[in-house]
């Protein structure tokens, strides 16, 4: 098994490789480029604009400046800068590294073109947010959609069976902005005000996240903190939950039912095995086949977070980062933030498939 | 109430002559006007229309007919395994060993299922469940019957494997379905049912999806264990060349009903019913070497539009006016010999005189 992933995650590399350079260029030729945000500004001279070109390294060729953020050509020469840098340290000797050390190659995202901060630190100040919130959805659709979507393959066509399926096609078909927003005039605005309009904490009792002072307050009122993060939570999880819980249910629900009407299905209760351990060990256990899969891949968003309900209900995480990048034109934040989604949806599929040959003994390690 | 619930409380009320367990106490199984139908979007799918039939203790008997007759439907049923709805058991007893299993609770009928009666399928390949091991597959069933433990359960399953014939059992309960053959799988399963020493084995089409050298020997096996284990057999097939080899009674079945039971040399060498007549017909024989088979004329009737009456008459080649009224299985003979043709009816020797003649042509004809 560990031969298994380790070929495949080389195999990864040349993939990884692609997607940089696909998304390198896709960015090049969408309209605007690094120096968009001076478009509609007339106070913006050219000479400032060329000025800045030089700064970011701009006014180079363009293959130079990808092989440059790949972190192959740098101060360094060329192909010897993709050599790990920097100094090392062995036994109190000090030993210099032959390579360069920028690029993504050494870890470097470059930095952003907005507030001149590292990739790399605007990511890892995101991440956690955005982990709480599609986590808690994520987790919470899993099992409602498992429950509901056994029961409905279990109960099929009955009463349950069919408001599922209405209540997946209504979910399914409301767009994720419009149900933010409806919620947010239901539960958050005059009367019922249940629920805060936004963000992550309450601005002025709680101090931002993620900071010194956050977890001070944290550690000093853990019950306090927890609940202030858990009312901002509640609506922006309903809306993911709402929204992605169909795909998961139809797909729970398709599963079960194929698998209860297999043979072997048959065989068992043919045997004497009870009902109830015919639906949770015989179908259940061949059900999870193509659902883990299924559930495997859905590990990126996890990272990425979901970019529009971010927005509506300005959760500091991934999703609205890469919108805010967008919209400044903060060309190496958007290039961290694909990239990084990429590396997450190719290491998905290798745990998919890992986790595949674990459960289902026809399929072998080759 | 469900319509089966009544029928029985019906009969209960009326005293009803023929209700209550068999009177002979070597009678094992005895299924009695069993009424099994499916409630489709287009109807009522008669699939099991009155069937009647008994297996005595260590008996075995052959169930043949054509594709759509109803004949897993009857097995079913008394394994009470039509699925509800669209299916219903919608009349009819099914004694087995002294007690109606139709009145059973689902717990009791549970403990029935792989206990007293077990049953294999006609797909070996998809009949294991692919995510277990062989092993765990047949201790399951021992364990669900049995007060034993998980390692006399896993003994007893090597165990049964050893009885039908698989090579280095102790190897094969580690081995998934998928690393075993066709043939092979299907000796599991048989193993699987005789796991817990059933007082009755179904076997429907047990080795129609096999090739024909397994298909023998698999047949084999069967017989093997029917003869050293003692368990009656109900053995479901089209093929009447199976059965002639395995079983000591038959009963042919057409459109959800016994149109003719006997033993086995009776109905194969002295079809009574023109429709068994077809079917050994259709088999290829010695003298028909070279010559094409001749098929029953004809379909099938629809479900939904049964013809009134005998239901082979639009295919007969002997039909007459008196086939529009249903016939009775006719006692034939001695006892036991029965057939749902109007052509054995007292009155009818000269119709019956052509059609012997006939039948006998056909039965020289396989025979050789
Ligand atoms: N679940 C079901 N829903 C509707 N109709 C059914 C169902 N199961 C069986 N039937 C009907 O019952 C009839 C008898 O089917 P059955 O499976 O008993 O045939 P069979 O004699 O076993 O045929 P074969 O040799 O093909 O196995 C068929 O006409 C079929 O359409
Ligand atoms: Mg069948």
């Amino acid at each position: 098994m560990i031969k298994y992933i380790i070929r495949r995650a080389l195999q990864a590399i040349p993939v990884l490789l692609g997607i940089s350079l696909v998304t390198y260029f896709i960015l090049l030729i969408a309209p605007g480029g690094p120096t968009g945000r001076f478009a509609q500004n007339p106070n913006i001279t050219a000479a400032q604009i060329e000025a800045f070109k030089r700064r970011w390294g701009l006014d180079q060729p363009i293959p130079i400046q990808y092989c440059r953020w790949l972190g192959v050509c740098g101060d360094k020469p060329f192909l010897i800068n993709a050599l790990p840098g920097g100094t090392f340290e062995l036994a109190g000797l000090k030993i210099d590294l032959p390579g360069g050390d920028n690029g993504i190659l050494h870890g470097d995202f470059g930095y952003s073109i907005t507030d001149g901060r590292p990739v790399v630190d605007v990511i890892a100040e995101r991440l956690p947010p955005t982990l709480i919130l599609s986590g808690t959805a994520w987790v919470i659709w899993i099992i409602i959609a498992f429950l509901a979507g056994m029961y409905a393959a279990v109960r099929c066509y009955s009463l349950f069976d069919s408001a599922l399926t209405i209540f997946n096609y209504v979910g399914f078909s409301l767009p994720t902005f419009w149900l933010g927003i409806v919620l947010i005039q239901l539960f958050s605005a005059p009367p019922l005000k249940w629920f805060p309009v936004g963000g992550m904490w309450t601005t002025r009792t709680v101090p931002p996240f993620g900071t010194e002072r956050y977890w001070d307050f944290f550690w000093a009122q853990p019950f306090t903190a927890l609940y202030d993060l858990g009312t901002h939570l509640v609506l922006p999880v309903v809306t993911l939950v709402v929204v992605n819980i169909a795909f998961d249910s139809r797909f729970v629900r398709a599963s079960m039912l194929d698998a209860l009407g297999q043979d072997f299905v048959k065989t068992a209760r043919a045997k004497g095995v009870p009902e109830r351990r015919v639906v949770f060990k015989h179908a259940l256990r061949n059900a999870m086949l193509p659902v883990v899969t299924n559930i495997g891949l859905e590990i990126p968003f996890l990272f990425t977070g979901a970019v529009v309900t971010e927005t509506i209900f300005s959760w500091p995480g991934m999703g609205r980062e890469f919108i805010n990048a967008v919209g400044h034109f903060d060309y190496p934040v958007l290039m961290g933030i694909l990239l990084i989604t990429s590396v997450f949806v190719v290491f998905a599929n290798l745990l998919a498939d890992v986790v595949y040959v674990i459960v289902d003994p026809r399929v072998k390690f080759d | 109430m469900s319509r089966l619930e009544a029928a029985q409380e019906r009969r209960a009320e009326a005293g009803v002559p023929g209700s209550g367990p068999p009177q002979a106490s070597d009678v094992l199984l005895e299924v009695r006007n069993l009424r099994t139908y499916f409630h489709v979007m287009d109807g009522t799918v008669r699939a099991v229309d009155g069937v009647d039939f008994k297996i005595n203790r260590g008996g075995t008997l052959g169930l043949v007919g054509e594709s759509g007759c109803g004949k897993s439907v009857t097995a079913h049923a008394i394994m009470r395994l039509i699925e509800t709805p669209p299916g219903e058991i919608a009349e009819g007893e099914i004694w087995f060993d002294g007690r109606d299993l139709l009145t059973l609770s689902d717990e009791e009928m549970r403990e029935i299922r792989g206990g007293d009666i077990a049953m294999i399928f006609q797909e070996p390949m998809t009949s294991l469940n692919p995510v277990f091991t062989v092993g765990d597959q047949i201790s399951e069933a021992v364990r669900l019957h049995q007060k034993v433990s998980a390692r006399e359960a896993r003994d007893r399953a090597i165990e049964s494997l050893r009885l039908v014939g698989l090579s280095a059992p102790e190897r094969r309960v580690r081995q998934y379905p998928h690393e075993l053959s066709g043939g092979m799988r299907q000796r599991v399963l048989i193993a699987m049912a005789l796991s817990c020493s059933p007082k009755l084995l179904i076997a429907d089409e047990p080795t129609t999806a096999l090739d024909v050298t397994i298909q023998a020997q698999i047949l084999e096996l069967i017989n093997d264990v029917q003869a050293q284990t003692g368990t009656a057999l109900l053995l479901i097939t089209h093929d009447l060349a199976v059965v002639a080899e395995t079983v000591q009674t038959l009963a042919v079945m057409y459109a959800g009903r016994i149109v003719e039971t006997g033993s086995v040399e009776e109905v194969l060498l002295n079809p009574r019913m023109p429709y068994t007549q077809g079917l050994l017909n259709s088999i290829p024989g010695e003298k028909k070497r070279g010559k094409a088979l001749s098929a029953i004329e004809g379909v099938v009737p629809s479900p939904f539009r049964m013809p009134p009456g005998c239901k082979f008459q639009p295919r007969c080649p002997h039909q007459w006016e008196r086939c529009t009224m249903e016939p009775d299985l006719l006692e034939v003979g001695r006892s036991e010999r029965r057939a749902r043709c109007w052509l054995q009816a007292p009155g009818e020797i000269e119709r019956r005189r052509t059609y012997d003649l006939a039948a006998a042509a056909t039965v020289r004809d396989v025979i050789g």
